[in-house]
């Protein structure tokens, strides 16, 4: 009988940590800023319903956004970034797929902020390139929040226009905010 | 000749200002308000099995236009800015549902299982069919 008890106790523990291991954090409400000032006119947009899962064991990651989702201050800047330089008809979203590559330095039972390493692909205006920046996870009651900052070169993406160099910059600066 | 000179130049100079008028003050005091717009009905359940079926013909159909969606509320939260998001649809998180945001941070008084319409902007088909701009209705 006791062995019995230890052989269940022992495939009961091993039913948790694999129940662990297979946690996917998701959130469809996430945050993307991004910055293409290039002169005194402020050119920045906002979208907050980015989709977003990462699982906990493999630090397989996912982003995606919506092109039309992006919200101007200025209604022609946001018709133009549609119409004329993200052709947001044709190719309707952004997305990242890759890992955090230093998953395994990440204690998700432990409250804090821990350096995090992305690389992967990140496809906008129908390009793929590969791409690595760092970030941060902060883990708070055992649930993580993604912080990351990088740029992005239009011309790597094939997106052109007029006044790209001149009032909007030729690289542009995005923030991401995901709280899972 | 001196009164053509002047004519033209004041062309020159209405059209300057008409200009700067549209891009730096309307443009940004006037944004587009969809809920101003003749809207699509359609419910949650069809909405998401048009973009089961076909990407590209369901944003044919509804990407970029104003909406009104009928369903059930299987979940309801709050984004980044304290703004009300809904999902609309099946209450299985596995399945495709209609995610929204609504443009208001005041808690809602419908709950979880109330059917509702909600008025909005179609921005395409992630996870979930994105909502933006919703308003109850």
């Amino acid at each position: 009988m006791k062995k019995i008890s230890i052989v269940l106790s022992i495939l009961l523990m091993g039913v948790v940590v694999h129940v662990h291991a297979q946690e996917v954090f998701a959130t469809k409400a996430g945050q993307i800023l991004f910055n293409a000032s290039g002169g005194a006119e402020k050119i920045a947009a906002i979208n907050n319903q980015v989709d977003s899962k990462f699982g906990e064991a493999t630090g397989q990651i996912i982003f995606a956004v919506l092109i039309k989702g992006f919200k101007f201050e200025n209604q022609l800047m946001e018709d133009h970034f549609n119409e004329n330089y993200m052709e947001s008809s044709k190719f309707p979203k952004a997305e990242f797929k890759g890992y955090i590559k230093n998953i395994k330095d990440i204690n998700f039972s432990v409250d804090g902020k821990y350096a995090a390493n992305f690389e992967g692909d990140l496809t906008i205006h129908g390009v793929t390139n590969k791409v690595s920046t760092k970030g941060q996870v902060e883990v708070a009651h055992g649930k993580p929040t993604i912080n990351g900052e990088f740029s992005v070169l239009l011309s790597n993406y094939n997106i052109k226009g007029s006044y790209i160099g001149d009032k909007i910059a030729g690289e542009v600066k995005i923030k991401v905010n995901c709280k899972y | 000749m001196k009164r053509i000179i002047y004519t033209v130049l004041l062309i020159i100079l209405l059209g300057a200002v008409t200009t700067y008028y549209y891009v730096f003050v309307y443009s940004k005091n006037h944004h587009r308000d969809v809920q101003q717009e003749t809207a699509i009905s359609v419910s949650a359940d069809s909405l998401v099995a048009a973009y089961e079926a076909s990407d590209s013909i369901a944003n044919a159909k509804y990407l970029n236009k104003a909406l009104e969606i009928k369903g059930p509320i299987a979940a309801k939260d709050t984004n980044a800015v304290g703004q009300v998001t809904l999902l609309l649809g099946d209450s299985d998180p596995f399945k495709k549902r209609v995610s929204i945001t609504l443009n208001t941070k005041t808690p809602i008084s419908q709950k979880t299982g109330d059917t509702i319409k909600v008025k909005g902007k179609c921005t395409g088909n992630l996870s979930d069919v994105v909502i933006t701009d919703g308003v109850i209705k």
